[in-house]
């Protein structure tokens, strides 16, 4: 079971998101950034999910703090955002964005694709 | 010029004769003096012998005379006194002792003495009665003869004569020997005497001196040469002098002469100068005559100009003294203009406001240049005005700095509403930033509890527990419908929201449209599942190449699609593309459905947001009422625009225009669509017959044949063929055409199909089957042609008979090879440089490559390429000025160029560059294929615009 790390400071999204990959996956959610690298630097997860506009600290920053460190530097790192006019993905997957999701999620499917997808490259890699 | 003339005819022969004296002045001296030598020498030698016959005459006389003197001497003084003491007198005393000699015997040896001396005279003696003793004692010679005779005659007159005796010239001078007492008394007595009867004064005989003139002659003459000598020295010292002093002289004269001609030339000059002078001055008069009364004219409109125009306008010296102001500005001032002359600002003026106005005219004339400024300034009564300000310096006509002019009017009203203006632009822009601050958060905020909505109603519907009735499955089923409806809405307001902001971008690369459209098909395929709907995609078999941004295309291609499959309930949507014959270009894309149609009044509006065709559609179709607009707003941003044809009750087409035909068709239906701003269709399909794109003609080695049995269509057809450069062959049966094709190997073959014995179905078959024929690409051109297009398998094209210009031309072209081409590389880039050659390999091309655009436009110096490969990015010149460059220049303007660039172009430049390019490329994205596409899409082209009608 992969190890996946969610940063999201909406309540309902963490839920939502707890029922939608629980079952599949060991889901650990944050609700900051700060919280996140904190905790992430016990058990380095397989994967993060990582929301953008967080209170204090944003996603782009824990994004580039999450590179900067030689422990967590490779994992990959999805951006889940509502983020997502035109050039949005472009612009997010620019930053170093592993990849990039959209809210709202539209179907739970291509959700469990991306995040497998994500993984399958970065193994491959 | 002719009294000139006659004035020197007549001064000729003075001048000539001095002009020849000064000339030879030293030759003439050297003449006179020669002569005078002559002269002086003759006559020096004349003196000279008269000298010496002188000299010899008194030396001789005086030799007489003193031998004479001494005998008389010695008679009287010796021989008288010793003869009476018996002492013997003779002539050869030598012999007796005691004797002495005669007189005439002492006479006679004194002579022989004196001869030995220096002057070599001899001295004789000799009468005509001599002593008997005397050898020589008579006359020896005709001389002595007649010395004798004339002697006795004249016994007081010496006798002489000039002679030469042996050679030299001799002074013969004789003298009688006249007989004294003693010489009488002692010759009587004397008794060897042959006479004796001597009487005194008797000439008894003559006494000659012989005198030789040798040597005084030669000391004179000696004498005479040095004289001759010094004197020659001294002539031509004197002469050497005076050439000298002539030859300056005359090279005063030269000077001077040429000095003469000078001033004379001069002279000429300034006559005829003054002559034009005159003449120009009489122009001038008249000119200034002109001038003044067109000057006077001037002045009216200056004045009138200067008091009516609604502006302030005064003068100022360099001092800042007013010299002119106009009445309007005499008034503002409250001043009349003869009170303000030569007053200042100063005079007027608060003291800082004079100061800043003279600071200003200082700049103004120190800059020498005008200022046009717009001033703001307060009345007195408190209240802000702004002026409108040019100041320009004044020059003189030498363009010495005199003062500066002022010209200023009132633009309070202009300057409040440009304010106005710019606040409102600002605030706009503010108004606009905020709104897109604003749809970013709002698209962020609508989605985040969205994501609730959809995420959660689609976990409860998979009803998982298994415990939801229908009922309740059927409200999260709406619950979720909604979400997404609500979403889509969300998405497209705010695309459009972008679109109208001008924050869309486009990113171009090359796409092929019948790919897309076939992808498109595809995604959709999904809603006619279940319906009687059948979607038909119609496009060209081969590769639609389209340069533009693929996302956005696909998303009008999705919304004309979905729209038609909205709104058809049964039959067919199709989706055609269109191409060029001529070019195989994407013309335009049609999204043909059998639906419910739009009422004509309705045409006007579709394309406003949320206006569908009917109020209730929204409810009835669903949809946001956005999709239209939004392709619309996105086609004219591609440069494409979206027209529509519609009947209520049958269907619509709409049709998305990708380029003009060259005279665009305007239809009232479509008026009120319009076309994506002012761009000119996409240069890269912009070519046809009539364009001005000229490219370069290869064909001409071309070689087609043709087969046909009618001689009409033969004749037609060689007419075409040849005006597109090509030569022709022609066979009036399929058996002369098979011969004639082993023979001449041509390059292509028109076949009819209807022909008697071989048909033209008989001549491919022959065609196919012949090893050294089947390559040669044929062409079926025949009245039946799209009847039998399946069964002419092995033609490269069938064309419809009468065969019209265009597709006959437009299969030449696709068919025939060019002879050679040469394209130009241009990159900084090795590696890009290696693999675009490595795509060109296969071009019957040849390549050249340069570095920068500096140096490829040397090359198209040397040639002018068929097609130019140009990356944009390059140190020194880089690709976009090289592009500006050439497409100035009518050489190039017309050479093709596709652009491959590492670049992300900007909306802007992307457009500048389709409009002067062929195609772009992304040098990450391109691939092999894409690029050999264009390269034959556009030597295609090259050969079907090279097309012109006489």
């Amino acid at each position: 079971m992969k190890r996946i790390v969610l940063i999201e400071d909406n309540p309902d999204n963490r839920l939502l998101m707890q029922v939608m990959l629980g079952r599949t996956h060991d889901l650990v959610a944050f609700e900051s950034g700060a919280a996140a690298l904190a905790g992430m630097g016990k058990a380095p997860p397989d994967l993060v999910l990582l929301d953008i506009s967080l209170p204090e600290m944003d996603g782009t920053e824990v994004l580039r703090r999450l590179r900067a460190d030689a422990r967590l530097g490779q994992i990959p790192v999805i951006a889940l955002t509502a983020h997502a006019m035109t050039g949005d993905r472009e612009k997010y997957l620019a930053l170093g964005f592993d990849g990039y999701i959209s809210k709202p999620i539209l179907d739970e499917e291509l959700l469990l694709e991306a995040i497998s997808g994500v993984l399958e490259r970065k193994a491959s890699t | 010029m002719y009294g000139r003339g006659n004035m020197k005819a007549g001064s000729q022969p003075k001048a000539a004769f001095v002009r020849l004296l000064v000339n030879h002045v030293v030759l003439i001296l050297c003449l006179l003096f020669g002569l005078g030598v002559v002269i002086v020498t003759w006559n020096l030698y004349r003196l000279s012998s008269r000298l010496v016959r002188i000299t010899a005459l008194q030396s001789a006389s005086l030799q007489a005379d003193w031998i004479s003197d001494f005998r008389s001497l010695y008679t009287s003084n010796v021989v008288a006194r010793v003869r009476p003491h018996g002492i013997e007198v003779t002539h050869d005393y030598m012999e007796r002792d005691g004797a002495i000699p005669l007189p005439a015997t002492l006479t006679i040896e004194l002579g022989e003495q004196m001869g030995q001396g220096l002057s070599g005279a001899r001295v004789r003696l000799y009468s005509d009665y001599p002593f008997p003793w005397r050898t020589n004692g008579g006359p020896q010679d005709a001389f002595e003869i007649d010395a004798l005779q004339a002697l006795r005659l004249q016994p007081d007159r010496p006798y002489y004569r000039w002679t030469n005796e042996d050679n030299n010239p001799t002074l013969r001078y004789a003298v009688a020997d006249v007989m004294g007492n003693g010489c009488v008394l002692c010759h009587n007595a004397h008794p060897d005497s042959p006479k004796t009867d001597w009487r005194v004064g008797d000439v008894r005989g003559v006494l000659e001196i012989v005198h030789p003139l040798e040597s005084i002659v030669a000391q004179t003459r000696s004498g005479m040469r040095e004289s001759i000598a010094l004197m020659g020295g001294l002539g031509l010292l004197g002469l050497a002098g005076l050439g000298l002093i002539f030859g300056r002289i005359r090279q005063n004269a030269v000077f001077l002469e040429q000095e003469v001609a000078e001033r004379t030339a001069n002279l000429r000059e300034q006559t005829e100068k003054l002559m034009q002078s005159n003449e120009s001055l009489q122009r001038e008069i008249f000119e200034r005559n002109r001038a003044e009364s067109a000057l006077q004219d001037s002045e009216a409109l200056y004045h009138s100009l200067v008091e009516y125009l609604p502006l302030n306008l005064f003068r100022k010296d360099l001092q800042g003294r007013f010299t002119f102001a106009n009445q309007r500005f005499c008034s503002e001032l409250g001043v009349p203009l003869h009170a303000l002359i030569g007053k200042t600002d100063s005079d007027f003026f608060p003291a800082n406001l004079a100061a800043k106005y003279q600071e200003d005219d200082r700049r103004v004339i120190a800059s020498s240049q005008s200022v046009d400024t717009v001033e703001e300034h307060e009345t007195p009564e408190g209240v802000k005005i702004y002026v409108h300000v040019i100041k320009t310096p004044l020059r003189d006509r030498t363009g010495a700095a005199i003062g500066v002019q002022a010209i200023f009017w009132d633009v309070t009203e202009r300057q409040r509403a440009e304010e106005a203006l710019q606040q409102a632009k600002n605030a706009a822009e503010e108004a606009n930033r905020a709104k897109s601050r604003f749809l970013a958060n709002m698209s962020h905020e609508l989605r985040t509890p969205l994501n609730s909505v959809i995420g959660f109603s689609n976990i409860l519907l998979k009803n998982q527990s298994g415990n939801l009735r229908p009922e309740d499955l059927s409200f999260l089923s709406r619950i979720q419908i909604n979400g997404r409806h609500l979403l889509d809405l969300i998405n497209q307001i705010l695309d459009l929201a972008k679109i109208e902001a001008r924050r869309m971008e486009v990113e171009l690369s090359m796409v092929d449209l019948g790919e897309l459209v076939k992808e498109v098909m595809g995604q959709l395929e999904g809603q006619v599942r279940d319906r009687d709907i059948v979607l038909v995609a119609e496009v060209p078999p081969s590769a639609v190449l389209l340069q533009t941004d693929k996302i956005k295309l696909r998303q009008i291609i999705i919304n004309l699609v979905g729209n038609a499959l909205k709104f058809t309930e049964k039959g067919q949507v199709k989706v055609r593309v269109t191409t060029d014959p001529a070019t195989s270009q994407a013309r335009c894309l049609e999204v043909i459905d059998t639906g419910i149609g739009i009422p004509t009044e309705r045409l006007q509006v579709i394309f406003d947001a949320f206006q569908q065709a009917d109020g209730t559609t929204t409810r009835k179709y669903g949809g946001t009422g956005l999709g239209l607009t939004i392709s619309q707003a996105l086609s004219q941003l591609l440069g494409y625009r979206i027209e529509v044809q519609s009947t209520v009750g049958s269907g619509s087409t709409f049709r998305l225009v990708l380029y003009d035909e060259p005279a665009p068709k305007k239809s009232a239906k479509n008026s009120t669509v319009e076309k994506a701003s002012a761009e000119p269709p996409p240069p890269a399909i912009a070519a046809d017959s009539e364009s001005t794109r000229v490219r370069p003609l290869k064909l001409q080695d071309k070689l087609v044949l043709i087969i046909d049995d009618e001689a009409d269509a033969r004749v037609l057809m060689s007419h075409l063929v040849e005006e597109f450069g090509c030569r022709v062959a022609v066979a009036d049966s399929g058996e002369r055409g098979l011969q004639m094709a082993r023979e001449l190997k041509p390059d292509l073959i028109t076949v009819d199909l209807l022909m008697p014995r071989m048909s033209g179905f008989d001549v491919l078959k022959a065609f196919k089957s012949d090893p050294d024929l089947r390559d040669i690409p044929l062409v079926v051109a025949s009245v039946v042609a799209e009847d039998n297009r399946g069964s002419v398998l092995g033609a490269v094209d069938v064309l419809e008979k009468p065969v019209s210009r265009e597709a006959l031309q437009a299969v030449l072209a696709r068919t025939l090879k060019p002879t050679s081409n040469t394209i130009l590389v241009v990159d900084d880039d090795e590696d890009a440089r290696t693999l675009l050659k490595q795509y060109l390999a296969d071009c019957p091309a040849k390549v050249r490559t340069a570095n920068d655009g500096q140096i490829a436009l040397q090359r198209l110096g040397e040639t002018t390429p068929d097609l130019i490969i140009l990356d944009l990015m390059m140190p020194g010149m880089d690709g976009m000025t090289f592009l500006n460059i050439i497409r100035r220049d009518a050489r190039y303007q017309h050479v093709p160029v596709v652009v491959v660039t590492a670049k992300t172009l900007t909306a802007e430049e992307a457009r500048a560059l389709r409009n002067s390019t062929e195609a772009v490329l992304g040098k990450a994205k391109f691939k092999a294929e894409d690029f050999k596409n264009i390269l034959t899409r556009i030597i295609h082209e090259t050969h079907s615009s090279s097309v012109h009608k006489p």
